[in-house]
């Protein structure tokens, strides 16, 4: 249903054909003048505060702190976050498929799954530490971050496979398990890789929420270390560095799905 | 799944998760919206009942599973009965209710706070990207990149420039719910369907009158929907901030009754932050579904 709608008022009232500027130039240009306000004001309005330092400081200490700083803390947490990511997500996927073989799963499944994404990360991570050691109370709270959003993608990808063809696999003598194999993982995975675009920064969340909880190396605790010790500076580093990460993810996942099915809708 | 295309498959994630949960994985293969029969009040109020009941034993179960499994010492892993004792049966039950009842109201207060600020900023930056189109299509880009970021995770940043107090956790709380709203509102303005326009274009009606009339009821499922979502990770953003900066509140306590090693203490306090997050997300959901059967009924 692709009714257009006021974002197409413009339209109505015939302008002169104007040359069209692409999408990305006007929004490059909005964050180069937001960046560029951002350091005017560090210069003159916060400079006093020292809590809102320029992007030119904070670009200068991620440099001065670099690899030796960044590369041991970056490992812990990308770690950690893939681990959870991974696990999570299997354990979404295999739950969604089994409730497609199972109708009576589906009630208590997705209850436990809305419970899932509404228990408190940070209230259950203790619990978690009780439990577990190493890393593994942040790797499953990394994974509970994707688990749920991953499950209702899958579950939808599945149960969206066009009837036509699953129509046409019983048709040629084929079970729900050749449905399954052949039609409906092929259809779930847009909707899956919409679920795991969340996914990559969720993880990443979850990954440093846990470290918070308890961890003696990785991206979390260096934010809160340096936050306590008033860095300011390195603190808003490390929070760039944290949200880049969690960009990659984001970027390498939707490149994947882009290249892996090209015929889904590219919508951001 | 008509809301694929309602700005982005992450929203329709989102709105099919379905009002309220479960209810709304129901998708016929083809895709299209089923017609459910209605059923009489008292009938849905027990089934609702029912299935919330089912909840509670299901989650009950994995509980005791968790601890079976994981060998979990008695110490340190609390069952639900150990729960019910410290809050109920035992002698100073009365003054731990008290205590937690106290930090609750902290901690919802603060998330709640938080909560509303996010959405009615986002509201009012929407609205006005949809009245000033050069700056949604400047700005709109970089609230979807913010919007992927996680931001819990900045709390410590946060708390570093907003300070201490309840400054910071609204801000948090608010940034939460902020982004994802405002993406998801801006975009359902601007996919109000094309004979509603018209139709305000033909009377005559200034921007703000089809603004006020045909647009934003048009995209009032969108704003509960993203409230929805927003509400657990605000408590999340609540209980962090409350742990990093005020000292104040469950966030605060839970972690300090971990560490004095009153484990009851920290499993009640487990228990009930989770209520509260699922009643949250399913008190939304039930205004959300009211809000859906009234402005966009071909969509419940």
């Amino acid at each position: 249903m692709t009714t257009a709608t006021a974002g197409d008022r413009t339209s109505v009232k015939r302008r002169p054909r104007q040359r069209r500027v692409p999408g990305w130039v006007t929004s490059v240009i909005a964050v180069g003048g937001l960046i560029a306000l951002w350091q005017i004001l560090g210069a003159t309005v916060f400079s006093g505060g020292k809590a809102v330092p320029t992007p030119t400081a904070v670009i200068r200490q991620i440099i001065k702190d670099g690899w030796h700083f960044y590369g041991p803390n970056l490992k812990a947490t990308v770690t950690v976050a893939v681990k959870g990511w991974f696990w999570g997500n299997l354990l979404a996927i295999g739950l969604a498929m089994l409730i497609l073989i199972g109708q009576v799963f589906e009630g208590p499944l997705l209850q436990l799954g809305v419970v899932s994404y509404c228990l408190p990360i940070v209230a259950i991570g203790p619990i978690l530490v009780l439990a577990f050691r190493g890393d593994t109370p942040r790797v499953v709270l990394a994974g509970l971050a994707v688990f749920y959003t991953t499950l209702i993608g899958m579950l939808i990808g599945l149960r969206s496979a066009d009837v036509t063809s699953l129509d046409m696999v019983r048709a040629y003598g084929g079970g729900p398990g050749k449905q399954l194999t052949k039609v409906r993982l092929r259809a779930s995975l847009p909707s899956l890789f919409a679920a795991l675009r969340i996914a990559a920064p969720a993880a990443v969340l979850g990954a440093i929420i846990g470290e918070y909880l308890g961890a003696d190396k990785g991206l979390g605790v260096a934010m809160i270390n340096s936050e306590q010790a008033l860095a300011v500076a390195r603190t808003w580093g490390i929070a760039l560095v944290a949200a880049g990460v969690a960009g990659v993810g984001y970027a390498l996942t939707a490149l994947a799905a882009r290249l892996l099915t090209p015929w889904a809708p590219r919508n951001r | 799944m008509t809301l694929v295309d309602a700005g982005g498959q992450e929203t329709a994630l989102d709105a099919l998760a379905g009002p309220g949960g479960a209810g709304g994985v129901t998708t016929g293969p083809a895709g299209g919206a089923r017609w459910k029969p209605r059923r009489s009040l008292g009938l849905r109020l027990l089934k609702g009942l029912l299935s919330a009941i089912i909840s509670i034993a299901v989650v009950l179960l994995a509980w005791w599973l968790f601890l079976e499994i994981f060998h979990v010492k008695h110490f340190v892993g609390k069952t639900p009965v150990d729960v019910w004792h410290y809050l109920v049966t035992s002698s100073q039950a009365a003054a731990h209710r008290n205590q937690i009842r106290h930090e609750s109201a902290t901690t919802l207060r603060d998330a709640g706070l938080g909560l509303i600020a996010g959405t009615v900023a986002a509201v009012a930056c929407a609205v006005a990207f949809n009245l000033w189109r050069p700056a949604e299509r400047a700005l709109m880009p970089m609230a979807m990149v913010l919007r992927s970021v996680p931001l819990v995770a900045m709390t410590p940043l946060i708390v570093l420039i907003f300070g201490r107090d309840l400054k910071a956790i609204t801000v948090i709380a608010g940034i939460v719910t902020f982004f994802p709203t405002l993406v998801n509102v801006t975009l359902a303005l601007r996919w109000t369907p094309r004979e509603s326009m018209d139709l305000c274009q033909a009377y005559g009606a200034s921007p703000f009158a089809t603004l006020w009339k045909v647009q934003v009821p048009n995209a009032l499922p969108a704003l509960m929907a993203s409230l929805r979502i927003a509400a657990p990770l605000s408590l999340v953003g609540a209980l962090l901030a409350e742990w990093l900066a005020t000292g104040k509140g469950l966030g605060y306590k839970l972690l300090q009754s971990g560490a004095l090693s009153d484990y009851s203490g920290l499993w009640s306090r487990v228990v009930l932050v989770t209520l509260y997050s699922v009643l949250l997300y399913k008190l939304i959901g039930v205004v959300e579904r009211i809000v859906v059967s009234r402005f966009a009924p071909e969509r419940g």
